[in-house]
């Protein structure tokens, strides 16, 4: 073997037997070859420069348009050519408001207030369209806090949801509320009971600075996970160092 | 339940199943982002640009060929990203030697060594040339295998081994190492 030769594999940690050879006879090749792993090591150990958190938030933001972008029309709109579509939208909507005016006004002295505006986001959480669930979430989350309807319903959510995305927007949405144990026990359990890691990482995120023992010890339960997701597993050590 | 593997991800995206999509951004992103700040030495601009993969991805989601590795895939689209960067009109950019860490976080005391020598680690990749550039942040830095740097460039795992390792002679020749000065205050 040839210096030549050697060259492809001098970073390789494991050598095989022939270019060891060429190695224990080549100074220079030995040389070379300390040089490289030592700079391997420096680029390795330095570069590990964290994304900022921002940008999760921008790629979700994205795929939210995306989905709602996909939503085929369905109903009266798939069959109404949508330069007809748009105007009889329009036309409903301005009946509505009035409709609406109508009966707010006959209701003056009824129920009104920040109240009734969060009973009608809560039932929004149950409506069919997973879009209109996610929107329902992220309307109500400044609510959660201090609103335990709110935040019972975003319990239920990320127990019972169907749609990954709505379980993540409602464990977000908890992850301010984890003081209270009921909140914390609910995400606790999603961590350890649910198949999707997305979901994982979202109760993960919303744990991390709530490392109670209770907490530490799901996630050692977390780690004993056969096929976890890469991922998880070296979030989970990191909040465990 | 093992969870879904890249290609799994990708082959519902192209039938119209984004549920799952936030997989690939959790697990490449860093990657790509890392990628990027490297070669541009801008870390505004590379978050940008990070996000453009992604755009990318779901935009031209039918040219994924069904079960090919993905990673490589996302790396290929970054290195177009980046080509089309440098192919318009330089505009402001935040310095990686802004007064704040990748975080946003004001840089710790204790940080500012290690700081240094990431510094002159950034200076010497930028004066390198750009395409050894790219193959020692894709290596080094990405992490990618030499099956993975050959699928991406185009060329055989035994030519990436070489160009890899002759990347890295040429950073070595042109980083000088931090030295810390014992008798500075």
């Amino acid at each position: 073997m040839t210096c030549p030769d050697v060259e492809p594999f001098l970073l390789d940690p494991q050598l095989d037997a022939e270019t060891q050879a060429h190695l224990d006879s080549c100074a220079e090749c030995r040389a070379i070859r300390a040089e490289l792993m030592d700079s391997q090591t420096l680029l390795r150990a330095h570069m590990d420069t964290p994304a900022p958190p921002a940008m999760r938030t921008a790629f979700y933001s994205m795929l939210g348009d995306l989905q709602n972008a996909q939503r085929t029309p369905t109903g009266w709109r798939s069959w109404v050519s949508p330069r007809v579509a748009r105007p009889l939208r329009w036309a409903v909507a301005f009946v509505a408001v009035f409709a609406l005016g109508a009966v707010s006004m006959s209701l003056l002295q009824g129920r009104s207030g920040p109240g009734a505006e969060v009973n009608g986001v809560l039932s929004q959480l149950e409506d069919a369209s997973p879009t209109m669930r996610l929107t329902g979430v992220y309307t109500i989350s400044d609510e959660a806090a201090t609103q335990e309807q709110v935040r019972e319903a975003l319990v239920a959510l990320i127990q019972t949801d169907p749609s990954v995305n709505v379980r993540v927007a409602a464990l977000e949405a908890l992850a301010p509320s984890l003081p209270h144990a009921d909140v914390r026990t609910a995400v606790v359990q999603v961590l350890g009971s649910d198949p999707e890691p997305l979901v994982q990482l979202a109760a993960l995120r919303a744990l991390e600075s709530h490392t109670s023992p209770e907490v530490r010890q799901a996630l050692d339960e977390l780690l004993e996970t056969p096929d976890l997701e890469p991922l998880i597993r070296e979030h989970v050590r990191s909040i465990l160092l | 339940m093992p969870s879904l593997s890249d290609e799994d991800v990708m082959a519902r995206i192209q039938t119209g199943d984004l549920e799952h999509a936030g997989l690939l951004f959790e697990r490449h992103h860093t990657d790509l982002y890392r990628f990027f700040v490297h070669t541009t030495q801008s870390r505004a601009v590379s978050q940008d640009l990070t996000q453009d993969v992604f755009v990318r991805l779901f935009a031209y989601k039918a040219s994924y060929k069904r079960g090919a590795p993905v990673r490589p895939w996302l790396h290929r689209i970054a290195r177009n990203v980046l080509a089309d960067y440098w192919k318009r009109p330089r505009r402001d950019s935040v310095a990686l030697d802004d007064e704040t860490t990748a975080s946003g976080l004001p840089s710790p005391i204790s940080d500012l060594e290690r700081r240094e020598v990431l510094d002159g680690l950034d200076a010497a990749l930028a004066r390198l040339d750009p395409a050894q550039r790219e193959l020692l942040v894709h290596s080094h830095v990405s992490d990618l295998s030499y099956s993975e740097i050959a699928e991406i460039y185009d060329i055989t795992i035994n030519a990436a081994r070489v160009r890899v390792c002759r990347a890295l002679r040429a950073f070595r020749t042109i980083y000088i190492p931090h030295e810390v000065h014992d008798d500075l205050p």
